[in-house]
């Protein structure tokens, strides 16, 4: 159905890609490497989030998508000079990261963006969607094909090449050190517990910190441990391996920054990603995701949380004022609702393949627009019209309130 | 429907993280229970409409993340609360010390216009847990705190099991409208939202 003609699209599209690779010569050595992993990858990939994957024939899929792998690199090339550019700029103009406040053009791209007809999907707006890739782009080499790419994302990531697709997009190549994840874990639990052997995590089983742990760290452990059996519980795959692995996740990037710590909402980012990629590979994406992608959102004062509800409220006022009217005279603030659709990056707030779709777009992005569009675009499809300021119980979230 | 009068009544849901404040809120509005309620992010609400005393009320109920974090997300949302309903688990003593801050925190941030009088409920959640044997704060001790402050209402509750909630909230609603006297009917009978012009102007209640 849609899944299988969304395939065939990648796979037309790296197929090219591939083809290039050939003449092109060098990166094909990558290739293989690449591909390796990612067959790993999708053997654990069987249970995933959405049921409808299993659906498919995965040994069949493999082999297909094996081919194409190669020009994953590329993706991951472009990617990762955005990565790369940052770490650069970084220093320099702070402002960089944060002009993605969506003005004018994104409220226009946001209809282009409707997910009800993710095929004709926006092909003009490219331009302004991501200015640091544009930068990095015009500088070190110009793809040709990125305009195709994000159509092609807007309209979706196969299911099968998800994971693979999203460690490109956040650039986990660029990102990766050596041998850091392991130190970071082995700074209290006395190291090497990685490569899933189950002992040493079970002393952050217990509950009670170690007397030789500072204080800091205990702080946020003790909530970790509160929310590992409440992050997608049930899930097949969050069994006690998983939980642990989890664990290790979690307690690795509080420690790597510890200004942000643990901060609920990130056990389902790190669950999510967790489902869709090796542990240490979940590791960079996160850190990815929450230094670059969500700097200063989940830090003690969430500044920048606040700053973006603000500014939606503004959004919202302008294109909605009778929605607004209507939550003014309930007494509610756009922030009370929207703030936890920001927060989980729509998790738990919207069907599953919904938030999949938003997570591509975002993670393709390289920024937060896409959280702003998504919310006006559930804004407008429920939230005028609809009356009575009492809500059905059964039904799911969003659609539950306005 | 909405020809009836109506009036909203808006509670608060404060405690810890993990204590149960969503599986107290979800039993009562949906009358279920699950094992497998995920921590909540920042703040979620129901509704449900309840009749008091031959009246009929829609109820409000906020749910709070319990990661003190998320508070300074504000909390202008405690704004205009009629009742605020304090959670602890019975099985976690911090969980019960941490009382005090979140009262004082509410009465800060709500700002209430007679803060001695008003009305908070106390529920100590979890008490089917291991048959009882986990459970560490006393009813007595309990009911000492309530005291201090004012007569507290106090229940001992199980999510799990339906113990107690449906009493609580009774209780809860009743108190809510202790608090009530000048702003009857906060709630119009019918809402126009297509007509507009009826905003407040400002956001928060009242």
């Amino acid at each position: 159905e849609e899944e299988e003609e969304r395939s065939d699209r990648w796979k037309n599209f790296l197929d090219r890609q591939a083809e290039d690779d050939e003449s092109s010569g060098e990166d094909a050595k990558i290739a293989p490497s690449i591909e390796d992993e990612g067959a790993i990858g999708d053997a654990g990939r069987t249970d995933l989030p959405d049921e409808k994957t299993a659906k498919q024939q995965r040994p069949h899929k493999i082999q297909i998508w094996s081919e194409i792998r190669p020009s994953l690199g590329h993706i991951g090339e472009m990617m990762s000079l955005r990565v790369k550019k940052k770490k650069k700029q970084s220093s320099a103009d702070e402002e960089n990261t944060e002009d993605i406040k969506p003005s004018e053009d994104s409220d226009d791209e946001f209809y282009d963006v409707e997910k009800v007809d993710p095929s004709e999907g926006p092909v003009a707006d490219s331009t302004n969607a991501d200015s640091g890739t544009n930068r990095a782009a015009s500088q070190e080499g110009y793809f040709p094909w990125k305009e195709e790419l994000e159509c092609l994302v807007r309209g979706g990531l196969p299911m099968a090449l998800r994971g693979e697709l999203w460690q490109a997009f956040v650039g986990i190549g660029a990102r990766r050190v050596k041998g850091y994840y392991e130190s970071l874990l082995g700074v209290v639990d006395g190291g090497g517990d990685s490569k899933g052997s189950d002992s040493p995590t079970k002393e952050c089983g217990d509950g009670k910190p170690k007397a030789s742990q500072d204080l800091s760290s205990e702080k946020w452990k003790g909530q970790i441990e509160k929310d590992l059996p409440r992050t997608f519980p049930g899930h097949p795959a969050l069994d006690e391996d998983g939980r642990n692995a989890l664990r290790r996740l979690l307690t690795a990037y509080a420690r790597h920054n510890p200004s942000v710590g643990y901060c609920q909402a990130m056990n389902f980012f790190a669950g999510l990603l967790l489902l869709l990629m090796s542990e240490e590979n979940a590791f960079w994406a996160l850190t990815g995701i929450m230094d670059d992608y969500f700097e200063g959102y989940f830090s003690e004062e969430m500044i920048e949380s606040q700053v973006d509800q603000l500014v939606l409220e503004e959004l919202v006022r302008e294109k909605f004022p009778k929605l607004v009217n209507h939550l003014d005279y309930l007494g509610v603030q756009v922030a009370w609702v929207a703030g936890p659709w920001f927060l989980s990056i729509y998790m738990n707030m919207l069907p599953w393949e919904t938030v999949l779709r938003v997570w591509d777009v975002l993670l393709f992005d390289g920024n937060r627009v896409m959280l702003f569009r998504t919310a006006l675009a559930l804004m407008e499809l429920y939230g005028t019209g609809v009356t009575p300021p009492y809500f059905h119980p059964e039904t799911t979230k969003p659609y539950n309130f306005i | 429907m909405a020809s009836r009068r109506r009036t909203l009544l808006k509670v608060i849901i404060l405690g810890d993280s993990g204590v149960g404040k969503t599986s107290l809120m979800n039993q009562y509005v949906n009358k279920k229970f699950s094992n497998q309620y995920k921590a909540t992010i920042g703040a979620d609400f129901l509704t449900k409409e309840v009749q008091f005393e031959d009246r009929l009320f829609t109820l409000q109920i906020w749910d709070t993340a319990g990661q003190e974090r998320f508070q300074s997300l504000g909390v202008a949302f405690y704004r205009g609360a009629d009742c605020c309903v304090l959670v602890y688990d019975v099985n976690s003593m911090k969980s019960f010390d941490n009382l005090n801050n979140w009262r004082e925190e509410f009465l800060i941030q709500a700002s209430p216009s007679d803060p001695d009088n008003f009305p908070f409920v106390l529920l100590g959640n979890k008490v089917d847990v291991d048959g009882g044997n986990s459970r560490v704060v006393s009813e007595k001790k309990a009911k000492a705190w309530c005291a201090s402050k004012g007569n507290i209402p106090y229940f001992e509750t199980s999510a799990k099991d339906g113990i107690n909630v449906e009493e609580a909230f009774q209780c809860i609603v009743k108190n809510a409208l202790k608090n009530e006297p000048e702003e009857e009917l906060y709630m119009p009978d019918t809402v126009d939202v297509v007509g507009g012009n009826r905003g407040q102007g400002s956001s928060g209640c009242c």
